[in-house]
């Protein structure tokens, strides 16, 4: 599931391309280019590189520095390309240095820098376009592709797959079968043309849409079973969801009911580097006037921990791991939440293991090994217990 | 030329075969000469081992010895099929933050499944390097055709990690088909019949004009051949306490050794009426005095034996025609994969459900990694005319603020597709609207799986209900879910923010792979 953005540097010719990896990028793999979207720091990014033959090498980045530039709608950014390994460097040069050979390589225009979402919009195939180089096939290809689509989207379903509107089950299928074969993305994947290839996967996202309506609507008038595939995960695979309907309280999601507590915690960056880099060090002593980066969702979760708010303690640390992911003293205290509660629903066992995970993550957790023993000893762990467990800090 | 492979990231054991410079398919071998690689990794004192080298650590550090990682890949902690693993399991399984399942290893130490799968990739990548003498960049990697989002996206990224990337995820059953040359034959509809070591896996194929689709898929996740060793060792047990009044169930070193010996009689009770067992050295009496141990098998006993393992191959064949509201008469032809197919009693079972004699091949067990190898070369157009038809196993949908789940793809729609849903403010000069993504079918989200919550910030200002946020949920061809927003009055995108995943966050997946590029160990 990528949301992250994307960035696609275009390079028309091979000279671009060298010129990227020669003049480009600072201290081995930091690029700056100004772009046209809202940003923020430290979000990934990915940069794909545009071949002059069309084939887009990805490069993992992040964004680590923005500026923003007077008078210009655009922001300068610093991505530092983390993806760049020797091995994608080395395939840079073979592939400029085999492209030189080939010799098409006159025009030296600026490197072209357009910035997009990822996933390309109804409307996006206005947006590709094909390299300059592209063989004669392919550009009658693109051509009539481009054409296709055009015509597929004024279609209704039944004239998209070329059938009458009360077609048989049979005859949806063929048609349907035919379409595919001519246009799915695999059909052209020989042409090694990202431009191609996707205006086919938007075709073929049409062609599918009108087989599924089509089906649905012969399922619905009676007129054909549920045909195509009905694929189950065999009993044992973890892939049923039955545990869910028997009312069992669920996993530990990590959903939050507002976003107050990351709100409150953003206002201070160099708290959480600092928080950052101190991860698998003793805990500073956590004090209430002191509150700041992980700390502070260290307070507060000891803070409703104590008053046997174990559910929303547990919301609240899941949310702060995704701030700080690393973090072992939060880790810990997310997996104490998680025994409280797992213990409410009566599921020693869970709540045991949570325990020991606890443990495992910090095993001089004090507080941790306090509610193990009073699980081992049978006693009922009440707000009071907590109060003193937790409480130290409130 | 970018090389690539083809792996089969089996439960118990994992192939790799590559499109050779003549444009054959060619099985890989490991360092020990074996085709098949055990996907088991032991994290032991100095350092990771994988396949072969880590076997022993069953016996050294069980704790620490992870196997199966695959039926782990992509799951919650809470589901009570990982409850009950993690009671079974030698090895210790805790929640991830986000209510993922990670492994806990000793000093506090946890692995993602990803991280094991990437071990066992990496070895199988190191095999391929080997036998190119250069760097493997892509790979086509097989999965069971019924995985679901979360399951194959957690495998792309075990693939990442090991620093390979991923042309193609390709469903098992279609992979064993090609690997049969199913894709040179005209329209036939095949029953895949997949008994490997953990698993029993059934599925029809329909082939036609070189399209592949997968029409039903069932199965028994727990039953393979291990199970086979386990019910000829317990008979081999009671015979020598019978003979020798000496209980060896309790001696691990004892139990085997007979272990051994029974795969290989088993072995070999493929091809021969009768075998011999002898173990020269089966256990110590307290005396000090061995017990020798010698008896003769003939394949009548071992089918007897496991008769009531062979009767629980039928149910599952009988479910995948009935799904696919097919009758066994219009099963073309039966393929067999896994090696434990070359159990003569197998296969006469299977001929029994369908009526008429599977196909054997060979070298069953490689069948699969063939075929995927077969695929990279159908990607690079060396094979014409072939498309593999995939559908999406879940379906996907919406909710806004904790509210219903509005489906949003159907359960097996066909890939690649796409549909839109209508956002909308619900309160004034709101300028931020947060959904959550689900993987399921129900309208209640409790029912269904969190894939992530994400967000799209910046909107314009105005009266509740104005501002109209139309929400684009393509999967392609992969089975990679992206998602993309426009506003409806201005067609401006709109950038989705991601605030949580499920699975590893992009990030850690980034790390982890520099890690594995800059020779680091991989363990947090």
């Amino acid at each position: 599931m990528s949301n992250e953005r994307n960035l696609q540097i275009r390079c028309a010719t091979w000279t671009q391309v060298e010129a990227f990896y020669t003049r480009k990028l600072r201290r081995g793999n930091l690029l700056s280019v100004k772009v046209g979207f809202v940003v923020s720091a430290n979000m990934p990014i990915t940069v794909g590189i545009e071949m002059p033959t069309g084939i887009v090498i990805s490069i993992d980045g992040i964004i680590r520095r923005i500026s923003d530039v007077a008078g210009d709608t655009r922001t300068w950014i610093e991505i530092e390309l983390v993806g760049l390994t020797e091995e994608t460097l080395q395939r840079l040069k073979r592939m400029v240095a085999q492209g030189e050979l080939a010799g098409d390589d006159e025009v030296t225009a600026a490197m072209e820098i357009d910035a997009e979402l990822p996933p390309p919009a109804e409307h996006a195939f206005a947006g590709v376009e094909l390299p300059h180089d592209s063989s004669e096939d392919e550009r009658s290809r693109f051509a009539a592709l481009n054409a296709q689509l055009r015509n597929f989207r004024s279609l209704a379903v039944h004239e998209l797959l070329g059938v009458p509107v009360d077609a048989s089950a049979e005859q949806v299928r063929r048609g349907w079968r035919g379409l595919v074969r001519q246009y799915h993305p695999d059909a052209v994947a020989r042409f090694h043309s990202v431009a191609v290839t996707h205006l086919a996967e938007e075709i073929n996202i049409l062609i599918n849409r009108a087989y599924d309506r089509m089906r649905h609507m012969l399922v619905e008038q009676g007129r054909g079973a549920s045909f195509g595939s009905t694929l189950f995960a065999p009993h044992g695979w973890l892939v049923g969801f039955e545990d869910l309907s028997t009312g069992e309280p669920s996993a530990p999601r990590a959903r939050t009911r507002s976003g107050r507590f990351v709100a409150a915690n953003f206002s201070s960056p160099t708290a959480i580097a600092a928080t950052a880099t101190a991860t698998g060090a003793p805990v500073p002593e956590p004090t209430a006037g002191h509150a700041q980066g992980g700390d502070s969702f260290e307070v507060r979760a000891r803070g409703l921990l104590s008053t046997g708010e174990a559910e929303a303690a547990k919301e609240m640390l899941a949310m702060s791991l995704v701030v700080y992911p690393r973090s072992r003293p939060l880790r810990s205290l997310y997996y104490m939440a998680s025994a409280l509660v797992a213990m409410r629903g009566h599921q020693h066992v869970l709540a045991l293991s949570q325990l020991e995970a606890a443990l495992a993550h910090d095993e001089n957790c004090r507080e941790a090994q306090i509610l193990l023993e009073c699980m081992q000893r049978n006693q009922p762990i009440e707000t009071k217990v907590l109060t003193e467990v937790f409480g130290v800090y409130g | 030329m970018r090389r690539a492979v083809g792996i089969d990231l089996g439960t118990s054991n994992s192939a790799v075969a590559v499109i050779d410079d003549d444009g054959r398919p060619r099985i890989l071998t490991t360092p020990e000469g074996s085709t098949t690689l055990p996907s088991v990794v032991w994290f032991s004192n100095d350092g990771p081992k994988v396949g072969h080298a880590a076997l022993r650590g069953f016996d050294e550090s069980p704790d620490l010895t992870i196997f199966g990682a695959k039926r782990l890949l992509g799951r919650r902690f809470d589901h009570p099929e990982v409850r009950r693993l993690a009671r079974v399991l030698p090895y210790e399984l805790v929640a991830a933050p986000n209510g993922d399942t990670w492994i806990a290893l000793n000093g506090g130490r946890t692995v993602a499944p990803e991280e094991v799968s990437a071990l066992v990739l990496m070895e199988l990548r190191a095999m391929a390097d080997r036998f190119f003498g250069e760097a493997v960049v892509d790979a086509v990697i097989t999965v069971p055709a019924w995985f679901d989002a979360a399951a194959r996206q957690a495998t792309k990224d075990a693939a990442t990690i090991a620093g390979l990337n991923v042309r193609r995820l390709l469903s098992e059953p279609s992979a064993a088909a090609l690997g049969y040359g199913a894709h040179r034959g005209d329209k036939r509809r095949y029953a895949v019949c997949d008994l490997g070591g953990g698993t029993f896996d059934v599925a029809l194929v329909d082939v036609e004009d070189g399209v592949f689709e997968v029409l039903s898929t069932t199965g028994d996740a727990f039953l393979g051949g291990d199970d086979f060793d386990r019910v000829l060792v317990e008979h081999l047990a009671r015979d020598v306490r019978r003979l020798r009044s000496y209980d060896i169930s309790s001696d691990a070193t004892a139990v085997d050794r007979l272990r051994v010996a029974a795969q290989r009689a088993k072995h070999a009770l493929s091809s021969y009426e009768q075998t011999t067992i002898a173990v020269a050295n089966l256990a110590e009496l307290p005396s000090g005095k061995a017990i020798e141990y010698e008896r003769n098998l003939s394949r009548q006993e071992l089918e007897s034996w496991t008769a009531p393992l062979l009767q629980r191959l039928i149910p599952p064949c009988q479910d995948a025609l009935l799904r696919a509201s097919r009758r066994r008469d219009q099963v073309d032809q039966v393929l067999l994969v896994g090696g434990m197919t070359r159990m003569m009693a197998v296969q006469e079972t299977l001929a029994q459900v369908f009526g008429q004699l599977p196909t054997t091949v060979p070298n069953p067990d490689e069948v699969v990694a063939v075929g995927a190898a077969l695929e990279v070369a159908r990607l690079d157009g060396i094979i014409d005319g072939v498309l593999m038809i995939d559908v999406c196993a879940r379906g996907i949908a919406v909710s806004i603020a904790g509210g219903a789940c509005e489906p949003v793809i159907a359960m097996n729609a066909v890939l690649p597709t796409r549909e839109y849903r209508a956002l909308l403010t619900h309160a004034d000069e709101q300028t931020r609207i947060e959904f959550d993504l689900w993987e399921g079918e129900s309208i209640e989200p409790s029912q269904n799986r969190l894939l992530g919550r994400y967000a799209t910030p910046e909107l314009p200002r105005a009266a509740a209900g104005d501002v109209l946020v139309v929400l684009e949920v393509t999967i392609d061809s992969d089975g990679t879910i992206r998602l993309a927003a426009s506003e409806l009055i201005s067609g401006e995108r709109l950038m989705v923010e991601q605030l949580l995943h499920s699975g590893l966050a992009r990030s850690e997946v980034v790390r982890l792979a520099r890690n594995f590029n800059e020779g680091r160990e991989i363990l947090r």
